[in-house]
């Protein structure tokens, strides 16, 4: 049933997405707005209740307003799939990129969060911004007074399109409805604790950042003042075996032994708080778990730059510098001299 | 929230809701279907690119999602290489867009239609 609905929502979602790609009068897009969030309330509306435990009554803030950045999502992204004028559309993009940023920060990946938003509405978007304005300078309108190019203005097969990428949406939301596979929706108590663990072993390779989390949960656990410098200035105790912080509680907190300077031994509870953050964790995972896909990034990138600089290079044919020069043409290597004859 | 849970919520890693988690993948879904529609329906060479990169966003979203439905980095990891891949396509794409259209003086892919033979 839910299934049925998410799948006529996406069916109106593509007509909407068709009436959009042409011209319209002022209160037909107005309408078509409200049809095509509606669409995607829709979905959004058929996926929810197929959850297995709808608890979005017990939180209302976060599930709201995942609802409202999809929607604020789709909305643009659909514009900007559409819209007439290529740096409308990249400015477009930008809010695409805006909401999703702030859902990566609801769902704890903060990191990823200001990365999206640095390099991509940073970097890249201005990248595209740069190349797309100095295309129009001279672009194919402006000598003929229209306000965007034809090729801009009209959509290549936009039936089949849609039709392809509807079968596309159609059988991977599929999965969003089928229960009797292995995904497990809900969080069972052992995989929070297994998680748990894992964030408190990677606190346990920091021993700079254990030692310091330590010393303050030490002098805050600690009533009497007087001995805070003392706990201050204490020290992590390594056992023999095992690591130095022990999982309690089913992995809600942690123990690690201090040692002061007097030789007295004080073992501390750690909360969540003092676990790794995000950045922390993923900074640790990088290098720790997964160092070869930051080497291959650092290829990637470098190849990249290699091939910038291969297609950025100015083509030359051979011998083409001593013909120029024969025939008394400034040569290429020369800059000024390239400037001053104007040639380029 | 079953109650086992709600004595962990104190825990380093506190586990997501499945509606929200449902949402944040359809919205990946529509994103990447979108990405689709524009890329195909689009002539100007530039958003055509623009449009991988839509799609490239709703990889990432998925990613971050199933990572945190598993209470796991791997996904987040996954994004820091999809933003180099995108950054690394951006130079290279936009690098040849601008000597195609010093050729042609044109955005429209059809000019390039030659190609295909």
């Amino acid at each position: 049933m839910n299934a049925n609905l998410f799948y006529a929502a996406a069916a109106l979602g593509a007509v909407v997405l068709y009436l959009m790609m042409e011209r319209r009068p002022a209160p037909f897009r107005a309408a078509l707005s409200v049809a095509g969030l509606s669409a995607v309330g829709l979905m959004m509306t058929a996926v929810a209740r197929s959850a297995p435990s709808p608890d979005a009554a017990g939180h209302p803030g976060p599930f709201w307003v995942h609802v409202l950045l999809a929607l604020v999502a789709v909305a643009s992204a659909a514009r900007m799939v559409t819209h007439p004028r290529p740096v409308y559309a990249a400015l477009y993009f930008v809010l695409v990129i805006l909401a999703v940023s702030v859902t990566f920060l609801l769902l704890q990946a903060e990191f990823m969060a200001f990365a999206l938003l640095i390099v991509y509405a940073g970097a890249i978007l201005i990248t595209y911004l740069f190349v797309l304005m100095l295309a129009q300078q001279s672009g194919d309108q402006a000598n003929r007074g229209e306000e965007s190019a034809w090729y801009d203005r009209t959509p290549r097969e936009p039936l089949v399109a849609l039709a392809l990428s509807f079968v596309v949406l159609a059988t991977t939301g599929d999965a969003l409805f089928r229960r009797e596979g292995t995904m497990p929706w809900d969080a069972s108590p052992a995989m929070v604790s297994r998680a748990s663990a894992r964030a408190w072993d990677r606190l346990d390779d920091m021993p700079a950042k254990l030692e310091t989390v330590a010393r303050d949960a030490a002098v805050r656990a600690e009533p009497d003042s007087s001995k805070h410098a003392a706990l201050r200035s204490a020290s992590l105790v390594t056992p023999e075996t095992g690591p130095r912080l022990r999982p309690a509680m089913n992995g809600a907190a942690a123990m690690v032994t201090l040692r002061t300077m007097d030789g007295q031994d004080v073992t501390v509870t750690l909360d969540g708080d003092a676990a790794p953050t995000n950045s922390e964790a993923l900074g640790h995972a990088l290098v720790a778990e997964f160092p070869v896909s930051l080497e291959l990034a650092g290829v990637i990138l470098l190849m990249a730059l290699f091939g910038a600089v291969v297609l950025a290079r100015r083509q030359m044919e051979l011998a083409e510098d001593e013909r120029r020069a024969a025939a008394g043409l400034p040569r290429i290597g020369n800059d000024d001299a390239l400037r001053r004859g104007g040639a380029a | 929230m079953n109650t086992a849970l709600a004595l962990l919520a104190d825990a380093p890693v506190s586990p997501a809701m499945p509606a929200s988690i449902q949402v944040t993948l359809v919205l990946a879904l529509l994103l990447f279907a979108i990405g689709l529609v524009g890329f195909l329906t689009r002539r100007n060479m530039i958003l055509m690119f623009l449009c991988t990169e839509l799609m490239f966003q709703a990889a990432a979203l998925a990613f971050v999602a199933f990572g945190r439905m598993w209470m796991d980095l791997s996904g987040q990891l996954f994004v820091i290489f999809i933003l180099t891949v995108a950054a690394a396509e951006a130079a290279l794409a936009l690098g040849l867009v601008v000597l195609l259209y010093r050729r042609k003086e044109t955005l429209s892919n059809d000019a390039w239609a030659e190609l295909k033979e």
